[in-house]
């Protein structure tokens, strides 16, 4: 590997214009490293920058300050070598076609990539292979989700931004989904950078936790997250599990 | 897991489906088309009964019967010239419709050519067509060419605002996950925006359509020797007013299977989208 980290955040911020002269800081003055294979969790309010803070690492938005490494370049390069996979909150797949057919939409976009994987092996992967000729609308929000990491994996990208993949579905549906993607994680050995606004989520999931205070969005602490993996429902009742709950819970409260 | 959805347990699950489509249909039948059906029934005894028993002169209003008999004299006068027309309405919507679509596209790409375009659409729409149908006749004759203007005129501008709205009106999510993997212009035109946009441009085809048809009709009135519009405006001249009734039937019956294939259409193709799923 190039790097010997993944991404590398050097005093990062983002500023939109708003009004003459009162122009909104969505991110100020953030320092963060990601190795690889890692798995990070980011948590904070609403309007902290999270979403603007995956966006700059995948390439869709250029930083007002400061700068973002991927693989020590530029994310725009990532981008163009599809090193990058994202998943949003809305699955946005598109509704005119299968489920296989949106698992595919990648491939027709870009013909010749060289490291692709076949879109059938991946809906095996997340579970769906029965549902391929199924349309979106006739799926649940999970299993939606679920195409949505499927098509975020077709060039089998190295790294994983998830914007509050699963911010839309119901608690249940969460909670079963929060254990796929450990487990198909730990398959993949991808890096991945997770924004939730679920306390119980970023512990379950992260090697680290970076919790963010709003307006202007900036870095309040990071958490390593010492649980064994794998990690199971059971360990959410446990002691030590509830203490770093109780402790973001405390640093978001701030 | 989710439940929700199993597997169907194929033969019976289709024969089941099929069962409950059909009765679906029946049902629909029963509920959509027979009520208007019968108040048009009644509506249509009702005149008879009317014009006869209170002896109106056919001239001033034509009971059913007689403009019947009319289009049974001479129906394929009717159609001959009904086909006229509709060939005039089609042409001009096809026409007016592709433009107004090829400069969606620009407008909805630029938004320099949408502020340049934008402001001469506006003038084409509140420019009344009729009042510019004798000024066509004078420059493209008595031809077909004034009429297939007018028609693409008139239906030309419901096209253009929709495919714009349309065109813009993709998921902000869809377009990130292309960003995301780099997709070119024309891919995210191809494989987006242009499938997204189809609910718009379907819906102002349904409100372009029958503009069409009333553009043909007026443009007939001024620059024709042919077509429905002219069988109206000389049997209003002659006070034949049971052949100026058959003539207005004709292009009602017209419009009616024009929106019917037109609904048709739109149900196959956008089976995706949300207006087509809960009317099912």
């Amino acid at each position: 590997m190039a790097d010997s980290q993944h991404i590398t955040l050097e005093s990062l911020s983002k500023v939109y214009p708003v009004n003459q002269g009162r122009d909104l800081v969505a991110l100020r003055d953030i320092d963060l490293k990601v190795s690889w294979g890692e798995f990070v969790a980011i948590i904070g309010p609403s309007g902290c920058g999270k979403s603007t803070l995956l966006r700059l690492v995948g390439g869709l938005l250029k930083p007002s300050a400061g700068r973002v490494l991927v693989n020590g370049r530029e994310p725009e390069q990532a981008q163009r070598g599809k090193e990058v996979g994202f998943v949003f909150q809305d699955p946005a797949l598109l509704p005119w076609r299968t489920v296989y057919s949106n698992v595919r939409l990648a491939l027709e976009v870009n013909r010749n990539h060289r490291q692709t994987r076949d879109p059938n092996e991946l809906l095996e992967f997340v579970g769906l292979a029965p549902f391929s000729g199924y349309y979106p609308h006739q799926l649940s929000g999970g299993m939606q989700q679920r195409v949505a990491l499927a098509r975020a994996l077709v060039f089998d990208p190295p790294l994983l931004l998830m914007d509050e993949p699963f911010g839309a579905l119901d608690e249940i549906t969460r909670a079963s989904m929060r254990y796929e993607l450990l487990r198909i994680w730990q398959a993949t050995k991808k890096t991945v950078l997770f924004v939730t606004h679920s306390i119980a989520e970023a512990i379950t999931l992260a090697d680290r936790v970076v919790v963010m205070s709003s307006r202007p969005g900036e870095i309040r602490g990071v958490v390593p997250v010492d649980l064994p993996r794998p990690r199971t429902e059971a360990m959410e009742g446990e002691h030590e599990f509830q203490e770093y709950a109780a402790r973001l819970r405390e640093m978001l409260r701030e | 897991m989710e439940t929700g959805l199993a597997e169907p347990a194929e033969g019976q699950a289709i024969d089941a489906r099929r069962q409950r489509r059909l009765a679906r249909s029946v049902r629909r039948i029963a509920g959509d088309v027979l009520p208007p059906v019968i108040v048009l029934t009644i509506g249509i005894l009702f005149w008879e009964v009317w014009t006869r028993w209170r002896d109106i002169p056919p001239y001033l209003v034509a009971p059913p019967s007689m403009v019947l008999d009319r289009l049974r004299d001479e129906p394929s006068f009717f159609v001959g010239e009904g086909l006229v027309t509709l060939y005039e309405a089609l042409f001009g919507l096809v026409c007016g419709g592709s433009i107004a679509i090829l400069a969606a596209v620009a407008m909805a790409h630029s938004r320099l050519v949408e502020r340049t375009l934008f402001p001469i659409a506006i003038l084409i729409k509140v420019t009344p067509i009729v009042a510019i149908a004798p000024l066509l006749a004078i420059w493209f004759g008595f031809g077909l060419a004034p009429r297939v203007v007018i028609a693409a005129l008139i239906s030309f501008f419901p096209i253009l605002v929709n495919t714009v709205t349309g065109l813009r009106s993709t998921n902000p999510d869809a377009l990130a996950f292309l960003a995301s993997i780099h997709a070119s212009p024309f891919k995210v035109f191809i494989k987006l925006r242009m499938p997204s946009s189809l609910p718009y441009v379907f819906a102002a085809l349904k409100v372009s359509m029958p503009l069409a048809l009333i553009g043909a009709v007026v443009a007939e009135w001024f620059s024709a020797d042919e077509g429905l519009g002219l069988v109206i405006f000389a049997s209003n001249a002659q006070l034949d007013t049971p052949t100026l009734f058959a003539a207005v039937t004709v292009l009602a019956a017209m419009g009616v299977v024009l929106n019917l294939v037109m609904s048709l259409t739109e149900r196959a193709v956008l089976f995706w989208h949300e207006s087509v799923r809960e009317s099912r």
